[in-house]
């Protein structure tokens, strides 16, 4: 009988067609079958329930060595899977992260050269030239279950990002100083501290959830503190997740687009 | 009716177009018919058709194949209902299909998915493509190997380590 030559996109239409159990098996046929399903990501163990997954796929470390996102490259007008090689430590196992993946939004920015990628617990910042992408982990402190509105703005000084939120912060880090270099390039910043401090002379209300319940003054807080970041760069356009869990499009010379990155 | 020429005559049914197979053979299908490719819709549209297509890597016995389907189908494409089998029922469709793609050895079976790759005829692709994902289905990498005559090329500890990646995938 004759070999199974058939192009790539062919075989991961075929492939795609498995159910898991057998996705599974068709990986450990070939070398080439396994790389159409691995770089395709056909087998979503994300999509298995826990219990399906192998302890030992629980401990590998996540995001892989070599992550795959699919990008939209402005010179070919086209989305195209593109790898990037992560330099630095991995967020964690797949088994810790999966726990939390239903957390959060996912947004992301674009500076020159790189790209910020918002994923729960973590940012990846992928660099464009080189291929090559960093974890930056999140604040350790911040329980995302609660407080999973954080978004990236440009701090006043131009060169670092801060990390913000819409609630405030003061009972999460009583002790941490606003400003402080925290983590990496990150900055920890709550936005409505000025306002607090103007507005209600360092009184703060929170209902039982701990949720900020001054909605109203967060909102104007928000808009102006946007409006005096952003207005006077034209070199960033800033992407905020809606309530889906999509990224918005941004919008750069170099320009790159990026779906959801699924974990 | 594949290979025949029959309705050199259009009957007024719209253009004809005549596909050339690799190895020379000539078929006459309504721009219809054809139009289902969408790599010749395009060649329609453009204006290229007019002294035959010529599909270089399709062999006679799989475009004929592909035009028995084309024909087959063409109800569903086309407004213009002077093909023969354009009446033909969702049954008749269904039971035809099947038995296009069940009767074939594999080699033939990819030489079809590859023609409707090349061709870009999405229908007959995704036709094709689920039987022999159906062929896979519930087989162990063993038996998906000697289906397809695949040579195992990872060494016994790197299918080892594979299999333990998705260790679930093969316990009872």
């Amino acid at each position: 009988m004759e070999q199974l030559l058939l192009p790539d996109d062919v075989l991961a239409n075929i492939l795609g067609r498995l159910p898991p159990r057998s996705l599974a098996a068709a990986r450990c046929v070939c070398a080439d079958w396994r790389a159409v399903i691995d770089d395709r990501r056909l087998l979503r163990t994300d999509l298995l329930p826990l219990s399906e997954l192998n302890p030992i796929v629980q401990e590998l470390e996540w995001p892989p060595s070599r992550l795959i996102t699919r990008v939209f490259s402005s010179a070919t007008k086209r989305w195209e899977d593109r790898p990037f090689v992560r330099e630095g430590e991995a967020a964690g196992t797949v088994g810790h992260l999966q726990k939390l993946s239903e957390y959060g939004e996912y947004r992301a920015v674009y500076w020159p050269g790189a790209l910020y990628v918002h994923h729960f617990s973590y940012v990846i910042r992928l660099s464009m030239s080189d291929g090559k992408y960093r974890v930056i982990k999140l604040l350790p402190a911040i329980d995302i279950r609660y407080y999973q509105n954080f978004y990236f703005g440009k701090s006043e000084k131009g060169a670092e990002w801060v990390l913000k939120h819409q609630n405030g912060l003061k009972p999460l880090l009583p002790s941490w100083k606003y400003g402080q270099q925290v983590h990496g390039p990150w900055i920890l910043r709550d936005v409505n501290y000025n306002l607090y401090c103007e507005k209600i002379a360092g009184s703060w209300f929170y209902n039982a959830d701990g949720e900020d319940i001054s909605l109203e003054e967060n909102t104007e807080a928000l808009l102006e503190d946007k409006f005096e970041w952003y207005s006077d760069n034209d070199d960033v356009v800033e992407a905020q997740g809606g309530g889906e869990n999509a990224m918005k499009i941004m919008r750069f010379q170099d320009s790159i687009l990026i779906k959801r990155s699924s974990f | 009716m594949a290979a025949a020429a029959a309705e050199a005559t259009t009957d007024g049914g719209g253009k004809m177009i005549i596909l050339i197979s690799a190895d020379g053979k000539r078929f006459e299908v309504t721009e219809a018919v054809a139009s289902q490719s969408q790599l010749i819709s395009n060649m329609i549209e453009d204006d290229c058709t007019e002294n035959g297509v010529r599909l270089p890597n399709v062999d006679g016995d799989i475009l004929t194949m592909v035009v028995d389907y084309c024909n087959m189908h063409a109800g569903d494409a086309a407004a213009a209902g002077d093909t023969m089998k354009a009446s033909s029922t969702e049954e008749e469709l269904k039971k035809f299909d099947a038995e296009l793609v069940q009767a074939l050895e594999n080699p033939v079976l990819f030489k079809l998915i590859l023609a409707a790759n090349f061709l870009n005829i999405k229908s007959l692709l995704d036709m094709t493509c689920q039987r022999v994902a159906d062929m896979m289905s519930g087989k162990t990498p063993e038996q998906m190997r000697e289906t397809f005559s695949i040579e195992n090329d990872f060494t016994p500890e790197e299918e080892a380590a594979i299999r333990q990646e998705n260790a679930w995938a093969f316990d009872d």
